[in-house]
């Protein structure tokens, strides 16, 4: 049985969606509990609801922040997470090795289950795919430094940008690669070179924050354990929302949650996705 | 960025790039590709291969299975299988490899020690060679110890 935890539909068309989602699942009988997050609710807190009403499934359907929220929740329990992403684009398509949410549907009785690493940080916080640790957006990128500690190994010196910690990989090319990234016990970091674009007079008068375009080049690191110091403000962020400030220690939590996922196809593993 | 040969598809396969912008402090060690670009304040160290970008500096030593060098490093280098050093690599030290490519325009200030390159039918031979020496052996010795024998009889 099934735990469903939908998002509150931001607009009509998303209203549309989740109606469709829910005939969709009751037409093939993957039948369940339908709830609805409210506003001021965690979604951890409501994906532990469901495990204390022993289901065994918590199925996350809307934004990749909402699954990575309610995988937090399970995380280091027997459950099993599973994941309709509303968004094509989304990462957890890659990670299910699905395209669309009907597949997402689809895929949830097959019962195929992945054990998958997160990432833990300040030993409280957890994400599934991945977070962004960026200066307040009032600090002009480059002017101070954040330095990240790797492994407590070496040090890597950069001007304030945006660092991207992935437990998913940095160049996500297909599912074979996204799945191996989230079972290999690393993380994946990347260090965006500073834009060489001279920011405006005004701009640099004004101090507004340069454009938020982010390099394609940089620098990729696979450590286990990071900390990311700086003396300005820095915020973590799981999508759109802020999930911790400050320095920080982020560490790979190896595998801690389970995810249901398709079954990838020997023939189909070279590069492309396994569900075509 | 200017490219060097096939840099595009290291980077593609390199596990670790450090960027223009990054700073490493500290021993840097990586089972797998290294690409720098920025700047490193201490030893490099893989299995794999290192590349050194143009605008890269490396301050300490590097040890690798194959180094190229573009920009510029102060410290000994230990490739051991090759070490390259292109038209704009400075190399500011000792350097050990079994097969050097410096290009023309490079610059290297230092000391360099070529260990011969084993190949395979060198290996191939050193076996024969030591199994007909040990079989060589036997005779030899049996001959000394009859002598050492007769001394004491």
């Amino acid at each position: 049985m099934y735990y469903y935890i939908f998002e509150p539909a931001q607009n009509p068309k998303e209203q549309k969606i989740q109606e469709e989602i829910k005939a969709l699942l009751q037409s093939r009988s993957i039948v369940g509990e339908f709830v609805t997050l409210s506003l001021a609710e965690e979604p951890q807190d409501l994906a532990r609801v469901g495990l204390r009403k022993n289901y065994s499934t918590v199925v996350a359907c809307g934004s990749d922040t909402l699954i990575n929220e309610i995988g937090a929740g399970i995380t280091g329990t027997e459950a099993v997470l599973g994941a309709i992403p509303f968004e094509e684009n989304s990462v957890f398509h890659q990670i299910l090795g699905t395209k669309n949410y009907t597949d997402a549907c689809d895929i949830l009785p097959s019962r195929k289950v992945l054990k998958v690493d997160t990432g833990l940080i300040n030993q409280e916080k957890i994400f599934v795919s991945s977070v962004t640790v960026r200066p307040k957006k009032e600090l002009i990128a480059g002017e101070g430094l954040i330095i990240v500690s790797f492994d407590g190994d070496f040090q890597a010196e950069t001007k304030l940008c945006n660092i991207t910690v992935s437990n998913v990989g940095i160049k996500r090319k297909s599912t074979k690669k996204v799945r191996a990234a989230l079972t290999d016990h690393h993380l994946d970091i990347f260090i965006p070179d500073q834009l060489r674009k001279k920011e405006g007079f005004l701009s640099r008068i004004f101090g507004r924050a340069p454009s938020e375009k982010t390099p394609k080049t940089g620098s990729i690191f696979r450590p286990k354990k990071i900390s990311i110091e700086s003396r300005k403000k820095l915020i973590t962020m799981l999508g759109n929302k802020e999930i911790a400030k400050g320095n920080l220690i982020i560490e790979s939590y190896p595998s801690s949650l389970n995810i249901v996922v398709k079954r990838m196809r020997p023939k189909a593993q070279s590069d492309g996705d396994s569900n075509s | 960025m200017a490219m060097f040969g096939g840099e595009e598809k290291m980077e593609q396969a390199a596990e670790t790039i450090v960027g223009l912008d990054v700073t490493i402090k500290g021993n840097f060690k990586s089972p797998s590709n290294i690409v720098v670009n920025g700047t490193v304040k201490g030893k490099v160290d893989t299995k794999a291969c290192v590349e050194v970008g143009e605008q890269a500096l490396i301050e300490g030593s590097v040890s690798a299975k194959k180094v190229t060098v573009s920009g510029a490093i102060q410290g000994n280098v230990e490739g051991s299988e090759s070490i390259e050093i292109t038209p704009t690599g400075k190399i500011y030290g000792d350097i050990s490899t079994s097969n050097l490519i410096i290009q023309s325009g490079a610059t290297f200030v230092g000391k360099s020690t070529m260990f011969e390159k084993e190949t395979e039918e060198a290996k191939a031979q050193d076996f024969e060679k030591g199994e007909t020496e040990e079989t060589q052996e036997m005779p030899s010795e049996t001959t000394e110890d009859r002598e050492r024998e007769e001394v004491t009889q």
